[in-house]
């Protein structure tokens, strides 16, 4: 061996050994998060995060130990040469490795405070109910689900049994939930849709369906919604667990400038904004008739009025809008495999949280309703479906509805055992 | 291979016992003859009464009135979940509490005192500031509803979780109790005579016990507690009362937090209607003195079983081994045993054991067949276990197989196999059959031993933990709960699993619930706290409270539940009353289900300073289950049954009201309170029904001793259990109907107890001024005591007045 390859060996050792300790170091959870955050989730959700993020370090640690243990002795050049190529490998696996724990430590780190972890947990519960209910009658385990807070407008979902970026598979879905939605989330029950899609491999089928059953429309527009599935399936799922909630709240948060309204891009899964909120009102108008709904969707075409705007996509946007109520026949009334040969408001009739049913809830329950553990553990959703009817349809005080919102939603939080 | 005793049986024919027959014959009849049934135990308690006339003294009925409100299965429970909290401190730290040795139970004290400080300075302060304001004014002037309120707003600092603020509540509660007795005393013109302290005295004293009392709760987490603890505690309310007690002897009658708990209430009680100041710091001093007393040092059972493991291990000869072993073991398992090992001749009867011992095991004792036996059992429990690699090579799960074998055949050796040297060794044989189809693989036995169609063997666990506590079956069983068979499965206190599947778990008891079921079994010492916090790899057990999620496995329910009867081990009735008090052998299970967790809520007990502010609690206490309560009260002629309905259940009752479904809601009151509750209670009236009455300050039926009469056996304590149950079943009847007028009169008011913020609604069913109660008071009295039973045969039951009903919310039992 000459000087030189010794020198070699030195150097990639030294690199190594830098990474190693760097992997060695992603194995301390408890210095990634703090111990307040691991103590607000739930017991057997941390255990199966702990065991998951150690999982991705230590298959970067035993790989950086194995290339130290070759380089310990003397090598040829032609060994030290692959050894080089295996060391980039093993950087490269450190990196994604890093992106993968670095991804779920923000997330478990949101969990600042106490009341903070109460509502993210409450949020965890409601997203793992919306699951349980149409996949337990299915036959189908319910995947954990994490919820964490984030800043911006729209929520996010990394589903449960994906390929993370180190090649490892998810166990658990984490869900983002927006700073301005921590007290209005029904988006993540829109989000949990996605994953319960992706488990019953639903949005396929939706996407031929929406193909084959709309032979009176124009192919541009099948083609439309049929792209638009994987969104439209997500948004039924939050339509039929959380009613005009749902609706009236994506409406807010996809009211932005007249410009993203109406902006259409081929390839992107979400459909216009425009042809969107007004499928949602058109569920609520098939499910339940005459309602607040109506109001909503005329002040969004008077905010949004298509006479007055000149973008390209303003034709496909009417030839969309006006196959919508065949569009939520195929997609609400439709059977389908994935849920055992029945529609998706068979499985989980949207008439549960119709604003008459939601007010009889509350009517029943008495004041107990938002006070009551049994209550609010039982009927999580349908509370997070009525407050947001109240809320969409200004109904009362929208400020005490809001601290309702938070007062049980904090109650739910604390009704199962944490870490 | 197959382990077989009848071959071992046959060889033992060969085998040449160290005892002479004659020798063993006439020493244990001398035994029967001349030795006292019960020897004199060492008391560690140097308080003595003198034994006065049997007159009781002035105030028997507000005494015992007094010890009855302070009683409370809340306290307990509070002492236990602090035991098991500084338990878990202190074992999370050290990897093998036996070999600490002596160094162990200096560094736990210190590590408790941490833990304890806080608790101990809250409590005090709260006691200290009762006594100020209390001290000052006239004691008479201070009306029920003022000093009600100024106990309400006592709050606790910040107390760091809920098992500590429960202790600080019912102390607060206790010396409530004790500060209306003084007040009514006061107004009724008592202590005006000097009959009772000055309450601002009392409470000094009160002050002074709070200490020693942590001090009991830190031998009891320790398992230093020492046996005469009960009957002394039992006594000490007797002896105020005059009431001739039994000779002390540990009976079970109580389990160790009861007696924590009677002799702490009695203390309490006697500082108040003590005369003499001097008197009453002599009860503190005693109280505090005692709890330093140490119990008379006892081998380390866990020392002595690995000692046996080493030398089995190292190749030592087999029955010298066992001779050593078995000394620790008789001392710590057979109480019993050891009085008579003492009298026919305890060496004796330890080599004559070992010998026999030594022949039915040494076969399986060298490398070459425990290493095999190993990894049979390792193979078995893999998946369940949760061995580790390094555990697949070990060949310890076989010498713990042999090991345990040994020390339950001793366990189950009572005083009758002792009688002679033939009884004794076919005890022995049947004895430890029995033990090695617990500890050994189903391959090791012979069919009959088998338990059909079950491939699992019990193992030591936990595997890594600092000592171990508690075994677990090597096989998991996937079942389908049928929700008739959730009906009729009864867990701890007699309630059905479907109720704890309806409250504690949040689920819906009316579909099948798919389960894995885990099953554990006590080994001597364990507590199901430990069970909880060794399952760390099961999801949903190893949480706060976790403990609350494991039941009793009895044959029926093992019959039920996983269609093996054999499963499961019958033990006492009085082990399934409550989950703090457990028996070793006793058998368990968990049920695992996807998604069900243990259903908690913030605790809503007031505390100062910001903790509560934002929510910022750190911790939940459990929702409570439905439940129910009987108070027959002698002193006042009253009969109270107390229904808890959980929220889950209230809340559902509320939901019929609201729908105007009034058949509904009355069919599930019926249902609910004349099927299951009214049942619980009757089924477990000795441990359910408080008992008021100036003869029995025991307060509970099982509480009482069997008092073994010559001519009459347990009668006593027999009659008294009917005559109770008796009247609780006419009550029960009445108070049916008087649920259902109750709700169509008044359910508005059951509607707003449920819609507050506290856990579940309570309804009081009060019976008040029942004709004829004062006579079957008496007839208790007379059989408790040595009057005449003549009463007995004339006096009827009486008939029951219609109850006075009250609501309120939360479990606010009497």
């Amino acid at each position: 061996m000459t000087v030189t390859a010794n020198t070699a060996r030195l150097s990639l050792l030294r690199q190594v050994q830098h990474w190693l300790q760097a992997a060695r170091r992603l194995q301390l959870l408890d210095h990634l998060a703090s111990s307040n955050a691991w103590h607000g989730i739930e017991s057997t959700m941390a255990d199966t995060l702990r065991n998951s993020l150690l999982a991705s370090s230590s298959a970067v640690v035993q790989r950086g130990e194995q290339l130290a243990k070759q380089l310990e002795a003397p090598n040829s050049v032609d060994s030290l040469r692959a050894i080089k190529r295996e060391l980039v490998r093993f950087r490269t696996a450190y990196l994604t490795a890093e992106e993968t724990i670095h991804f779920y430590t923000v997330a478990i780190n949101s969990r600042t405070t106490p009341t903070i972890a109460a509502l993210l947990r409450a949020c965890d519960i409601l997203c793992r109910r919306s699951l349980q209910e149409i996949l337990q009658p299915l036959g189908k385990p319910t995947p954990q689900v994490l919820t964490y807070v984030d800043k911006g407008v729209g929520a996010s979902i990394l589903k449960a049994g994906l390929r993370l970026w180190d090649g490892q598979v998810s166990a658990i879905a984490a869900i983002k939930v927006t700073q301005h939605n921590l007290f209005r989330p029904t988006a993540i029950i829109h989000e949990t849709g996605h994953q319960m899609a992706h488990l019953l491999n639903w949005n396929d089928e939706l996407a031929t369906a929406f193909q084959s059953q709309l032979p009176r429309y124009a192919e541009s527009v099948r083609a439309c919604f049929s792209g638009w599935a994987s969104e439209i399936a997500a948004d039924a799922f939050a339509f039929v667990h959380t009613g005009y909630a749902a609706v009236a709240s994506l409406n807010d948060v996809v009211s932005g400038a007249p410009a993203a309204v109406f902006s259409y891009h081929a390839n992107d899964p979400h459909p216009v904004s425009y042809v969107r909120v007004l499928l949602n009102v058109e569920m609520c108008r098939q499910f339940y008739g005459e309602g607040p709904w109506n109001d909503l969707a005329d002040a969004f075409r008077y905010e949004y009025d298509i006479d007055l705007v000149q973008y390209p996509s303003v034709p496909l946007i009417r030839a969309c809008v006006a196959a919508l109520p065949d569009v939520v026949r195929v997609l609400l009334k439709s059977r389908y495999r994935a849920f055992g040969n029945q529609s998706l408001s068979q499985l989980l009739p949207p008439e549960r949280v119709s604003p008459a049913a939601l007010e009889r809830l509350e009517y029943i329950a008495g004041p107990a309703l938002f006070n009551s553990h049994a209550w609010i553990w039982k009927e999580c959703i349908r509370l997070l479906a009525l407050t947001g009817y109240k809320i969409g349809a200004l109904k009362g005080d929208i400020g005490a509805l809001y601290r309702q919102q938070e007062e049980w939603m904090r109650k739910l939080g604390f009704s199962i055992e944490l870490n | 291979m197959s382990y077989n005793a009848a071959t071992a049986s046959s060889s033992l024919t060969a085998f040449e016992t160290p005892f002479s027959d004659t020798g063993l014959v006439r020493e244990s009849s001398e035994w029967n003859e001349t030795t006292p049934a019960v020897p004199d135990l060492e008391s560690p308690f140097s308080f003595e009464f003198e034994a006065g006339d049997s007159a009781q003294p002035v105030h028997a009925t507000d005494f015992v009135q007094l010890l009855a409100e302070m009683e409370s299965p809340a306290f307990r429970q509070s002492l236990y979940d602090m035991a098991a909290e500084m338990e878990e401190s202190w074992s999370a730290r050290i990897s093998n509490e036996t070999a600490m040795g002596e160094r162990f139970e200096p560094f736990a004290r210190q590590e408790a005192f941490t833990y304890l400080s806080p608790v101990l300075n809250e409590t005090e302060q709260a006691i200290e500031k009762v006594r100020h304001y209390f001290s000052g004014n006239d004691l008479a002037s201070h009306n029920e509803a003022a000093i009600d309120q100024f106990f309400d707003e006592l709050e606790t600092g910040s107390l760091p979780g809920p098992a500590q603020e429960q202790f600080f509540k019912s102390i607060v509660n206790k010396v409530k109790s004790v500060v209306k007795t003084g007040v009514n005393l006061a107004k009724k013109g008592i202590s005006a005579v000097g009959k009772i302290l000055p309450i601002g005295k009392v409470l000094e004293k009160i002050k002074g016990m709070v200490r020693p009392l942590l001090e009991r709760v830190l031998k009891y987490a320790l398992g230093k507690l020492p046996a005469s603890l009960r009957p002394h505690a039992a006594n000490l309310a007797k002896r105020f009362l005059n009431i001739e007690s039994e000779t002390a002897v540990e009976d079970g009658s109580m389990n160790e937090l009861e007696a924590i708990e009677t002799e702490f209430n009695s203390n309490l009680a006697q500082s108040l209607f003590t005369a003499d100041d001097q008197e009453a710091s002599g009860i503190v001093y005693e109280y505090e003195q005692s709890a330093g007393e140490q119990p008379a040092a006892l081998p380390s059972l866990d020392a002595a079983r690995q000692q046996l493991m080493d030398d089995l291990r190292q190749g030592e000869r087999i029955a010298p081994a066992i001779e050593k072993f078995l000394p620790a073991a008789i001392l710590a398992l057979q109480p019993v045993v050891k009085i008579a090992v003492s009298i026919i001749g305890r060496q004796r009867l330890i080599n004559y054991l070992s010998g026999l011992l030594a022949k039915l095991i040494e076969k399986y004792v060298p490398q070459q067949v425990v290493k095999p036996l190993a990894g049979s059992i390792i193979d078995v429990g893999l998946s369940a276990i949760g061995f580790e690699t390094s555990d697949r090579e070990s060949a310890a799960p076989g010498y713990e197989a042999l090991v345990n074998t040994i020390q339950e055949t001793v366990e189950q050796l009572n005083e009758s196999a002792i009688q002679d040297e033939s009884s004794l060794a076919a005890a022995t044989l049947s004895a430890f059959e029995k033990a090695a189809a617990n500890n050994f693989p189903a391959d090791y036995l012979r069919r009959e031993l088998q338990v059909p169609g079950q491939q699992g063997t019990w193992i030591m666990m936990p595997r890594n933990g600092a000592k171990y506590q508690y075994k677990k079956y090597s096989r998991v069983t996937p079942v389908t709960i049928e929700p008739a068979v959730a009906k009729h499965i009864m867990s701890f206190g007699g309630q059905p699993l479907a109720m704890f599947l309806r409250d504690q778990l949040g689920l819906d008891p009316a579909k099948p619930i798919q389960a894995k079921v885990h099953l554990y079994e006590a080994i001597p010492g364990t507590r199901l706290s430990q069970i909880a916090a060794g399952e760390k790899n099961i999801p949903g057990l190893s949480v706060l409270n976790g403990y609350l999620q494991l039941h009793p496995l009895d044959v029926k329910t093992a019959a039920l539940l996983l269609k093996e009867g054999l499963l499961g081990a019958d033990l006492p009735k009085k082990l399934l009353a409550s989950r703090i008090h457990i028996g070793s052998g006793q058998r368990f299970y968990f049920l695992e289900i996807d998604g069900a967790r243990l259903r908690t809520m913030p605790s809503l007990v007031k505390k100062s300073g910001v903790i509560n502010q934002s929510g910022a609690t750190t911790k939940n206490v459990p929702v409570q289950p439905s439940d129910i309560q009987g108070v027959v009260n002698f002193v006042k002629a009253e009969i109270r049954i107390n229904y808890y309905f959980s929220e889950t259940e209230s809340s559902a009752v509320v939901e019929k009201l609201n729908k105007s479904d009034f058949f509904g809601a009355a069919n599930s009151i019926r249902q609910s309170v004349g099927n299951v509750l009214n049942d619980m209670l009757l089924k477990n009236a000795g441990s359910k029904v408080k008992v008021i009455h100036e003869s029995i300050p025991e307060l509970y039926v099982d509480h009482l001793e069997e008092k073994q009469d010559q001519f009459m056996g347990a009668i006593g304590k027999e009659a008294i259990a009917k005559i109770v149950e008796k009247l609780i079943g006419l009550v029960a009847d009445s108070a049916v109907q008087g649920m259902l007028n109750y709700f169509r009169a008044r359910a508005a008011e059951f509607r707003q107890a449920q819609s507050d913020e506290a856990d579940g609604v309570t309804v009081k069913m009060i019976f008040s001024n029942i004709p004829g109660m004062s006579k079957i008071g008496s007839v208790l009295k007379a059989l408790k005591g040595s009057f005449s039973l003549a009463g007995i045969t004339d006096f009827s039951m009486p008939s029951i007045p219609v109850p006075d009903v009250q609501v309120k919310a939360g479990k606010q039992f009497d």
